[in-house]
């Protein structure tokens, strides 16, 4: 079997009739994962296809996207919504500037901005996820509040630029040249691509589970005997690594870091972008992240950029808390059941 | 001195637009993150009415007209809300939060406006051996007696009675016959008012401008949540807190006077995850 023809061939074959067989279900699933390893392929030349400057919207929005990916399966698979991912986001940029500053070459400093990352978010997440409830959104609001005033300091300033931000000058990156042109897609496309699937992994494993268990009643869950404190503490440090890979991508990408990288809003309209799309889902903060770069390139000049958004955002999450996604699934769904009894009948 | 009396001013203001946020979390379970935007319409439309009649008229006025918006959005927004979760709402009023942003911009413009203080009130006095702008003693006596004012009738008043009650845990309340929604359209109109009282009193002495929702907005959820969600004194309590440490940090070292109350509440929480009036976590 060549790949190629596999995937189409199978999907065709799952539309609305094979719901639920048995024996097909496995030949489905591989087949899937070809589709999605062929996807997967094709996609770091993207840039052969589109022209430079939808190549430059796809590059923008899909950073955005693994910020919203971050941030969606944080609110959507554990239920913290933190508005403290800027910290890591722009705490990446920030260490990347400082790191290549000194002379110890970019990839040392992608590393450093990593672990520095994680470790802001082990602390971070310690002291906040202690806090029930809404609680828990508002103190990380107040963590990123702090640390945007931090590096916006007079003092910090050597450190930090103040509010003129710094620059972040890498030559090149893995073997890339063009760090802030549409050259740096691969790495884009790659860190998509591991981040997807750690996450996938991550939400079918045992762990992933009892992560689920946690959101749905903690209560219950600590009665059950688990510790719910060090799980949630991982995912949070996990999703805080996935957005500072998406704030190196960013620093690299525009050559700059500055305090609005840190700020709620930036926060914020991330993770408006994963719920419009679906926080629950893998894809849905990437649909939602291109939906809110088109709009903000639309209303750009002119403005109303907020105007747009809060109303798409509003009017859509009223409907379906569950995003797009969501709302594509339940339509999917309900046609392929209306389809299956009709089959039924036929029969 | 000075310091003192900026901070316990800042503090008014805050008590009385956490007091509100408290109110509505404690009896709808909605975290109003449009708040901010409120106390912003509040100030713009002190700017306005001021302008065409006088600081009094609107003083009376604002407040007002902005408890029937909080009775209009109680009726056709929150209620039907009621069964989503918490975080959602709290989302949704954010979207709101975001869309009035740009409303407030294409009706009075991005730039400052500045709103004079009354001419009675104009100048400054002598106080305790310092001089002081005499405006911002009538805010920190005004929010104080505000502040009072809701105290008692929470305390002495059959509703407040209710609303206590209703604070404390919802679904018994509703269960001894309190009409949860009859309470918090009252509720929700005196918070949007107090939201608006606090713009009004702000408007003479901040800029006001687009921005203005989201720098108040961040201060008075945290001090609700360190104050105990839902808590009216727990709030009240964090936002003079907030006032005071501002204080000793612009006297201390003035340039972390912003940074440190949020130090400073983030560490209260630390210690305290469930707030100043909180349970205790298990």
């Amino acid at each position: 079997m060549t790949t190629m023809p596999a995937g189409p061939a199978t999907r065709r074959g799952e539309d609305p009739t094979g719901v639920g067989d048995g024996a097909p279900h496995t030949r489905r699933t591989g087949a899937w994962a070809v589709v999605v390893v062929v996807l997967a392929g094709l996609g770091f030349a993207l840039p052969v296809v589109l022209s430079g400057s939808s190549m430059r919207f796809v590059l923008e929005a899909t950073i955005l996207g693994l910020f919203a990916l971050s941030l969606g399966f944080l609110a959507g698979h554990v239920g913290l919504v933190s508005l403290a991912h800027g910290v890591f986001y722009g705490g990446a940029g920030y260490t990347m500037a400082i790191v290549l500053s000194g002379d110890l070459g970019v990839h040392v400093a992608v590393a450093i901005a990593l672990v520095v990352s994680l470790l802001l978010s082990l602390v971070i997440g310690a002291v906040s996820i202690r806090v029930p409830g809404i609680g828990f959104a508002i103190v990380t609001l107040a963590v990123g509040e702090v640390a945007f005033l931090s590096v916006g300091l007079n003092r910090l300033r050597p450190l930090f630029g103040g509010f003129d931000g710094r620059p972040v000058s890498a030559e090149s990156f893995l073997g890339i040249s063009d760090v802030t042109g549409i050259g740096l897609w691969p790495a884009v496309w790659g860190t998509v691509i591991i981040s997807v699937t750690s996450l996938w992994l991550l939400r079918r494993s045992a762990f992933g589970v009892l992560l689920a268990a946690i959101r749905d009643n903690d209560e219950r869950a600590r009665f059950s005997g688990f510790d719910t404190f060090v799980p949630r503490l991982l995912a949070f440090a996990a999703t805080g690594v996935m957005a500072a890979a998406a704030g190196v991508l960013a620093a690299l990408n525009t050559a700059y870091v500055s305090p609005p990288n840190i700020f709620w809003f930036g926060t914020a309209f991330a993770l408006i972008a994963a719920l419009i799309g679906g926080a629950g889902s893998l894809a849905g903060p990437f649909i939602g992240a291109f939906i809110i770069q088109a709009v903000e390139e639309r209303f750009a000049i002119g403005g109303g950029v907020n105007l747009y958004l809060g109303l798409l955002f509003v009017v859509l999450f009223v409907a379906s808390p569950s995003g797009l996604t969501g709302l594509w699934s339940r339509t999917w769904s309900s046609w392929r059941a209306r389809g299956g009894s009709q089959e039924l009948r036929g029969s | 001195m000075v310091h003192l009396l900026n901070g316990l001013t800042y503090g008014a203001l805050l008590m009385v637009l956490a007091s509100g946020l408290a109110m509505m979390y404690g009896l709808r379970g909605v975290m109003n993150l449009a708040h901010g935007t409120l106390y912003m319409f509040g100030a713009y439309l002190g700017y306005t009415v001021a302008g065409a009649t006088n600081f009094w008229v609107a003083l009376v006025t604002v407040p007002l007209l902005l408890a029937i918006v909080g009775l209009v959005l109680e009726r056709i927004a929150l209620r039907r809300l009621a069964g989503r979760e918490v975080l959602e709402v709290a989302l949704i009023t954010l979207g709101a939060a975001l869309m009035l942003e740009y409303v407030a911009l294409y009706i009075w413009g991005a730039v400052d406006l500045s709103l004079s203080p009354p001419e009675l009130l104009s100048g400054s006095s002598r106080l305790l051996g310092t001089t002081y702008p005499t405006y911002r003693l009538f805010v920190l006596v005004a929010g104080f007696a505000i502040m009072a004012g809701l105290a008692l009738w929470l305390q002495r008043s059959r509703i407040g009675l209710f609303i206590r009650a209703a604070s404390l845990d919802r679904e018994t309340a509703s269960m001894l016959g309190v009409n949860i929604d009859r309470v918090s359209l009252v509720v929700v109109g005196l918070a949007t008012g107090l939201a608006g009282a606090a713009g009004i009193l702000a408007a003479p002495y901040v800029a006001i401008n687009p921005g203005m929702w989201s720098e108040i907005l961040i201060p008075s959820l945290v001090v609700v949540v360190v104050g105990g969600l839902g808590s009216v004194a727990g709030a009240a309590i964090a936002a003079l807190g907030y006032g005071l440490v501002q204080t000793a940090g612009a006297t201390l070292v003035p340039e972390f006077s912003l940074i440190a109350p949020f130090v400073a509440l983030i560490a209260v929480l630390a210690l305290r995850p469930t707030g100043l009036a909180g349970q205790r976590v298990h």
